[in-house]
């Protein structure tokens, strides 16, 4: 039987992870630690974010939650909040 | 370059979201020249981004008869400062009005009402020879000091005959999807000017939602991209039907597959567009040869035919071959540059090509004359359109012991003899900062001792296999 406790253990459990898998995805293509603030990162204000991380970025997040991202969503990733909120779409949860 | 009286527009800069017409560019043009007038032929470093300023920067190089250097605004300070040490430019075109990193204070702020226009305080240096206009880095930003020489006649008759090859007409608007400083990417510009065609001037990527944006808005008809462009292309299932106004699309700067070649084509044809695959060097301005779509799909897998004005020959190791059979291709015509310059003292040389580029590159043509790109003679690798010279880039791997590099399809594989499994990754990260490229385009590789051939010589042939499996 699961107590509340027990519950609550694992939704924070699940938010820790999807948003620690995001940013080990933005840490794979950006080749940086993934606690050196990636969470801040935003197209056009980080100069190595050019066509070429964009697009390994967005193979690391499609593995990293066995997700395949629509045009729409590709073009519109550009900032790790706007990761979160697009991965969000595809069922992902970052809520407690 | 272009008619300076008419009032069509000619450039639209997405950056202060501002139409310019010709007349108005003109005006710019001339005021900026005016800046740079001196009687001694100098020398300008116009460190470039795709906008209206590095425009009118360029142009006014041109027309205050120069010769100009073409840079990538975003080189590294460290090496922005070699280059200035080794070239001492006359006079430095920058957008920033910030004093450039390491010059010592050897530099005058003259201008900065339009592009920030700097001079040099001491005295005049080395004569430049007279043909000498534009200097274009081959080698994207490896951090080599090596220009390709052009002469303002190189670049018009290159203009002139990829306008001829593309029927580009007033009516055409191009958005600069290439930097400004490399070859491909400035002939979008010269060519459009040339015709009295426009341009947008953006500095968006293509994985970007405002570059699509203003391709829509803004009813661009011209794209250009190298392979890497049309495998993210691919990807994103672009350009669809929300982008009417996209009739041309051309693509250089290497080898694209054959099965995306085919599938743009049948895109744009469907559309009632044209998709071209064209093959050049910076050492010929930009371009040698376009392939026609109306060649497609017969001729599927050539590079087309060499463009008006120029020809060209395939030579085996006792002179030209016949046709079918793979040689290095020799290229003749207009476009050839005058020769290659590593410091200042070389901007004096005349002509030393005399019209003839031996391209390093190997093919074949079939009987009726186009041209078909198997590899290279030398040891060179493209990643995403930019060009690298292996040779150089173990140079720089040498203080990590005895390695070698060797291309495959869009990455390079590095193997070394003397790094530990845990020092690969820092290596390749330093690397791949000095080379402006992505980190995942260089994969580092441990090998206990690099296989050599009874020469002596390393065997790429065999590092090659070991690199696929």
């Amino acid at each position: 039987m699961n107590t509340e406790e027990d519950f609550v253990h694992k939704a924070t459990a699940t938010v820790t992870d999807s948003q620690e898998r995001l940013k080990h995805a933005f840490a794979a293509a950006f080749a940086v630690s993934p606690d050196s603030g990636v969470e801040q990162m935003v197209y056009g204000e980080c100069a190595s974010w050019d066509s070429t991380a964009h697009m390994v970025l967005i193979a690391e997040i499609e593995s990293a939650f066995d997700i395949m991202l629509a045009t729409e969503d590709v073009i519109d990733l550009s900032s790790f909040e706007k990761a979160k909120e697009i991965v969000a779409k595809y069922g992902v949860s970052f809520e407690g | 370059m272009f008619d300076h009286t008419s009032r069509a527009n000619a450039v639209y800069d997405v950056a202060s979201a501002k139409w310019h017409t010709y007349t108005e560019l003109a005006e710019e043009v001339y005021r900026v020249a005016e800046t740079l007038h001196v009687p001694a032929k100098s020398l300008v470093f116009c460190f470039c981004r795709n906008d209206y300023q590095c425009l009118c920067g360029y142009l006014a190089g041109l027309e205050a008869g120069h010769a100009s250097a073409l840079l990538d605004d975003g080189t590294a300070a460290s090496f922005q400062t070699s280059l200035i040490d080794l070239y001492r430019p006359n006079f430095i075109v920058h957008s920033s009005a910030a004093e450039i990193q390491g010059t010592n204070g050897e530099y005058q702020l003259m201008d900065k009402r339009g592009p920030c226009v700097w001079r040099r305080k001491s005295a005049p240096d080395t004569v430049i020879h007279n043909s000498l206009a534009l200097l274009l880095s081959t080698s994207g930003s490896t951090g080599t000091p090596k220009f390709v020489r052009l002469s303002l006649d190189n670049l018009l008759a290159n203009a002139r005959s990829i306008v001829d090859g593309l029927s580009i007409h007033p009516g055409d608007r191009a958005i600069t999807s290439l930097p400004f400083h490399y070859s491909y990417g400035l002939s979008i510009i010269n060519t459009h000017l040339l015709t009295g065609a426009s341009l947008v001037l953006t500095n968006e990527g293509l994985t970007s939602r405002a570059f699509w944006n203003t391709v829509r808005d803004l009813e661009c008809s011209s794209f250009a991209g190298v392979p890497y462009s049309y495998q993210i292309l691919h990807r994103l299932g672009l350009p669809g039907s929300d982008f009417p106004s996209l009739r041309t699309m051309t693509q250089a700067g290497g080898r694209l597959e054959n099965g995306l070649v085919d599938q743009f084509f049948r895109n744009m044809a469907a559309r009632g567009g044209r998709f071209f695959v064209m093959y050049g060097q910076t050492e010929a301005t930009a371009r040698i040869a376009i392939l026609d779509p109306k060649w497609l799909p017969e001729k599927l897998g050539s590079a087309g035919r060499p463009i008006s004005g120029g020809a060209i020959r395939i030579h085996g190791d006792s002179g030209p071959l016949a046709p079918g059979a793979v040689g290095e291709l020799v290229y003749s015509g207009p476009n050839v540059m005058l020769g290659y310059a590593v410091n200042r003292s070389e901007l004096s040389a005349g002509d030393d090509l005399k019209g003839t580029l031996h391209t390093g590159d190997l093919g074949s043509l079939d009987r009726d004359g186009f041209v078909y790109i198997s590899g290279r003679l030398n040891r060179y690798a493209k990643l995403s359109g930019i060009r690298l010279n292996l040779d150089e880039l173990e140079a720089m791997l040498k203080d990590h012991g005895p390695s070698a590099a060797v291309g495959i399809e869009d990455k390079l594989v590095i193997f070394c003899e003397g790094l530990q499994e845990t020092a690969l990754s820092h290596c390749r990260d330093e690397l791949a900062r000095r080379l402006s490229i992505h980190h995942r385009l260089l994969d580092f590789r441990v090998i206990p001792k690099l296989p050599l051939k009874a020469n002596g010589k390393i065997d790429y042939t065999l590092l090659e296999q070991t690199a696929r499996c």
